[in-house]
């Protein structure tokens, strides 16, 4: 008995400290954690041995496959969480009776896209409507602002993204093409619904059935309707996204949004957007199949990062109807990537020619053409709706010429907004490498467009055609 | 590899632990040497070449030494292959830890002089190189000495300088410490589980108290940077880092020793109270004991010691922490922080105020010595001059209340970490806790090793749920 109580602290952390190894020769796995796919043992060799690198793999290869790690997280989660009233991830807020809430959140903040996001909102919802196309633009606020007398203890910064949020919300009710997805939350708030989950960043049952609602019905009026849009009679259990963060499993409990039938299809419509699209249209179903295989079968979706990348293209070119959503937290990424948007359907859209100006007061002014020489100076234009206008424009930018590749790469007509110019609109397109293509200048509404200066860059002997003034005034503008 | 990381503890340790004990007597060097060279590729890849060759060079010039100390008339010989040693060691410390800093200066006054300057360096600092030069130095000087023979085998060296447990952090040892215990490692299952207990009493002061507290020292040297800090929030984090400094480092020390334990040796102790300190002298014997004497053995003897009379003495003081400053550290703030000791350590003696062990005023001797090293740390820490001015300006020239700069880490188990961080350091008693641990006898130690037996789960899963960084979507 001695011996046993001699040897046993040895026993006992050798015991710990192989346990892991134990259960993994007896077929143990680690499940997949923290939504990254697991990382590999880098490649065997005498060479990688010299990089530190090697090691840093190694280490994250062997922490994502061993056993119990999970549990250890959950431990911790809990004893952070009910214990001590701590959250254990610097992400996560701890709010009222339990509610999670995202730290991210308040990033938006710092970022100065958030100045232009209306601006943008606007300039995307009139290009996609000129070109002929439906457009649905929708902003999911954040759940700190909506859900705000939750919080408990307020972070800072909540404020800021508060008086950042409004103007965006506000735009989009009072752009065509916009959805004004808060007002409609609102509505439900004021009857004393809430609209968010407690332990996640995604909208519940009523969340998800207004905004399903709404985007249906700005697809087509009267398509919710059409399609029998409800919630089915049972719930639903489902992961919490915000528990993960604190290493605890929480289970939302919600009845599904459900669609009774499938209605007569609207025509080809893309949706772009990420995961409170998902979570309404693809969301768990009491059935098996989600509002978005039923109502809207086949129809293109894409995630707004591989819709940066130019992987949706083609699916953008060929909808009449563009369904764009983004978490209000992501709206920065959004408006540094709406060039795409205008550029792609402005392909087919034309507007009536103004004159191209020289800002040096030497050279020839009100030209229609521009010939490009070695040398690029800033200019200016001339449009003929006048310099200012309530509604949003798009100066179109015909590349008519450009010469022919050369061995160092393809050539291409590039464009950037002087420092010096009065006016700093989103959504610019940087380059257009195409013969018959167009670079974009969005103004957004009352803009001065005399104030506007902006540089060409291509090379000598390029041709660009007048440029053209479209308004997006709701209707399409269409050649 | 830190040893609190999940790599170390659940595939590295054990691994060896059970190959140590599971080879044959004769194997377990090599075991050893094997995995501390593992160790230490780790770290500094393939630095480890480096540390290796300078290594044999000395087991070579050891040898030189011994043979020349014996030969009647050839102690010439043997100092100057000492001095070839001593240069050939500090030569590459200078250069992996200096060169850089140094460079980084030779610009600045060019630029002051109006000069264009040879450009800076950037060298790499390998973890560790200043814990093992000074070990390889200590067996040189040692075999110079006679205090211990130069080894036949270079493996018996080799091992001595890698040997894992204290390679990256300490506790310093001399050859002759360990020597009979790395020739034919003999664990003992009695030895081991104190190792054990030890281990898991250092696993836990690192994650359990250090690892918490950290927030709030660099959020409050954060807030300096910024220009954020207030008063009350600059307070509280110089007591955070002078907490999660001695945490932390100890922790290490107690951990590297529970593993030599554990694997049939015994290292020295690092740490005794040091926030017990009756005085700063008083505190040098508790802080970093290995370094202090290693220190006192090889440079401040040497030099003269006390025996030169007043003056020397202060002059020797003064090198040592001049040089103990930068050792810690390649910059001015590291040096204004060694001679800041060495100065109240001249004071000391100067005053009479040297004092150990039972003294009248001792309360207020502790919390003398606590302030004094407290502010210490702050330029320890700022690494800056200019930073460690700023911080010391808002420590003593009230700039506002509350903790604001401070929030977003004040957490409960943070705060619940300072306070008990804090009672551990001022209860009273003469022996360190990992001390009472392995030494003591009687219903309290008996009780702290069962508490930390009982407390290593929870370090465990600390430890194993550290470095988490999830992601909301999925990362294709």
């Amino acid at each position: 008995m001695r011996r046993f109580i001699r040897n046993a602290p040895f026993a006992w952390l050798l015991l710990l400290l192989v346990l892991p190894s134990i259960a993994w020769l007896a077929g143990a796995r680690q499940p997949l954690i923290g939504n990254t796919p697991k990382a590999e043992f880098p490649a065997a060799s005498v060479r990688a041995l010299g990089h530190k690198e090697t090691f840093d793999q190694i280490d994250t290869t062997l922490l994502d496959r061993i056993p119990f790690r999970e549990k250890a997280l959950e431990a911790r989660g809990r004893i952070g969480v009910q214990l001590f009233r701590d959250s254990t991830s610097p992400d996560v807020h701890l709010g009222d009776d339990g509610w999670l809430f995202y730290l991210p959140e308040l990033a938006t903040c710092d970022a100065v896209q958030m100045q232009q996001a209306p601006d943008a909102l606007e300039i995307m919802a009139g290009a996609i409507i000129a070109s002929g196309r439906n457009a649905a633009i929708a902003v999911a606020g954040s759940k700190m602002i909506a859900e705000r007398e939750l919080l408990g203890d307020e972070p800072a910064g909540l404020d800021c993204v508060a008086a950042l949020e409004a103007p965006v919300h506000d735009r989009l009710g009072r752009t065509r093409g916009g959805v004004d997805i808060q007002g409609a939350l609102d509505r439900q708030q004021r009857l004393g619904r809430r609209v968010f989950l407690p332990y996640d960043t995604h909208w519940n049952a009523i969340g998800r059935l207004t905004f399903a609602t709404e985007i249906l019905n700005a697809i087509k009026p009267g398509l919710a309707e059409q399609a029998g849009l409800g919630l089915a009679p049972a719930e639903v259990e489902e992961q919490s996204d915000l528990g993960r963060f604190l290493g605890i499993p929480l289970e939302n409990e919600f009845r599904p949004v459900r669609a009774a039938r499938t209605p007569p299809s609207p025509g080809k419509v893309l949706m772009v957007g990420d995961s409170q699209l998902d979570a309404a249209f693809s969301g768990p179903s009491a059935d098996g199949i989600t509002v978005g295989e039923r109502v809207l079968p086949e129809q293109p979706r894409c995630h707004p990062l591989a819709f940066g990348r130019g992987e949706c293209d083609d699916a953008l070119r060929g909808a009449q109807h563009v369904v764009i959503e983004t978490v209000a937290r992501d709206l920065p990424a959004l408006v540094d990537s709406c060039w795409r948007v205008v550029s792609l359907v402005g392909e087919n859209v034309r507007g009536a020619a103004g004159r191209w100006q020289s800002v040096d007061p030497a050279a020839a002014r009100g030209t229609r053409h521009l010939r490009m020489t070695a040398t690029a100076a800033p200019l200016a234009v001339t449009l003929p709706g006048g310099p200012v206008s309530r509604h949003a424009r798009l100066v179109r930018i015909p590349v008519r010429h450009l010469p022919p590749s050369t061995a160092s790469g393809s050539q291409a007509a590039a464009l950037a907004i002087d420092p010096g110019s009065g006016v700093h609109p989103p959504c610019v397109t940087p380059q257009q490498p195409v013969v018959g293509g167009a670079l974009f200048i969005p103004l957004p509404p009352g803009a001065k467009a005399g104030e506007l200066r902006f540089t060409v860059t291509a090379p000598a002997g390029t041709l660009l055609g007048p440029p053209e003034e479209i308004v997006l005034d709701g209707k399409p503008a269409v050649r | 590899m830190v040893f609190s990381s999940p790599t170390f503890l659940f595939f590295f340790l054990p691994a060896v632990v059970l190959a140590t004990w599971l080879a044959p007597t004769g194997l377990r060097r090599f075991i050893l040497l094997g995995a501390s060279l593992a160790f230490y590729t780790w770290g500094v890849q393939e630095f480890v070449l480096v540390v290796v060759g300078s290594t044999l060079i000395d087991w070579a010039l050891a040898r030189g030494i011994a043979a020349a100390r014996t030969q009647a008339g050839n102690r010439r010989a043997a100092r100057w292959l000492l001095i070839g040693g001593l240069v050939q060691n500090l030569a590459l410390l200078g250069w992996f830890k200096y060169a850089t800093f140094a460079s980084h200066q030779i610009e600045r006054m060019a630029e002051a002089l109006g000069m264009s300057g040879p450009g800076t360096l950037q060298v790499l600092l390998p973890i560790g190189i200043s814990f093992f030069t000074f070990e390889k130095i200590s067996y040189l000087v040692d075999v110079y000495r006679g205090d211990v023979k130069a080894r036949r085998d270079p493996l018996d060296v080799l091992l001595f300088v890698a040997l894992f447990p204290r390679s990256i952090a300490g506790p310093i040892v001399r050859l002759r410490e360990i020597q009979h215990d790395l020739r034919r490692p003999k664990p003992t299952t009695e030895l081991a589980s104190a190792g054990a207990v030890r281990f898991s009493h250092g696993l836990a002061k690192k994650v359990l108290i250090a690892d918490q507290i950290a927030p709030i020292a660099d959020a409050a040297f954060a807030a300096a940077q910024a220009g954020t800090l207030n008063t009350t929030s600059a307070w509280i984090g110089a007591v955070a880092y002078s907490l999660q400094l001695y945490f932390d480092f100890s922790a290490y020390s107690d951990m590297a020793i529970g593993i030599g334990m554990m694997l049939g040796f015994q290292l020295p102790e690092n740490f005794n109270r040091p926030y017990s300190s009756v005085s700063m002298t008083d505190f040098w014997r508790r802080w970093h004991i290995t370094l202090s004497r290693w220190f006192r053995d090889y440079v401040y003897i040497p030099l003269g010691g006390n025996r030169g009379g007043r003056f020397a003495t202060y002059r020797n003081l003064l090198i040592v922490f001049a040089l103990t400053g930068i050792w810690h550290g390649a910059g001015w703030a590291f040096l204004v922080w060694g001679l800041y000791h060495g100065a109240w350590l001249m004071l000391e003696r100067r005053m009479g105020w040297r004092a150990f062990g039972d003294v009248r005023y001792t309360v207020a001797r502790r919390c003398a010595v606590l302030l004094i090293v407290l502010l210490g740390w702050v330029v320890f820490r700022a690494e800056s001059i200019t930073l460690a001015a700023d911080y010391y300006a808002t420590m003593f020239m009230p700039s506002g209340g509350g903790t604001a700069p401070l929030e977003a880490v004040l957490s409960t188990q943070a705060l619940l970490a300072l306070i008990a961080g804090s009672c551990v350091v001022l209860l009273p008693g003469t022996r360190s806790g990992g001390r009472l641990l392995t030494e003591g006898t009687g219903r309290l130690a008996g009780a702290a090793r069962l508490g930390a037996l009982a407390v290593l789960p929870l370090a465990l899963i600390y430890a194993l749920s550290s470095s988490y960084s999830p992601f909301l979507y999925f990362q294709f």
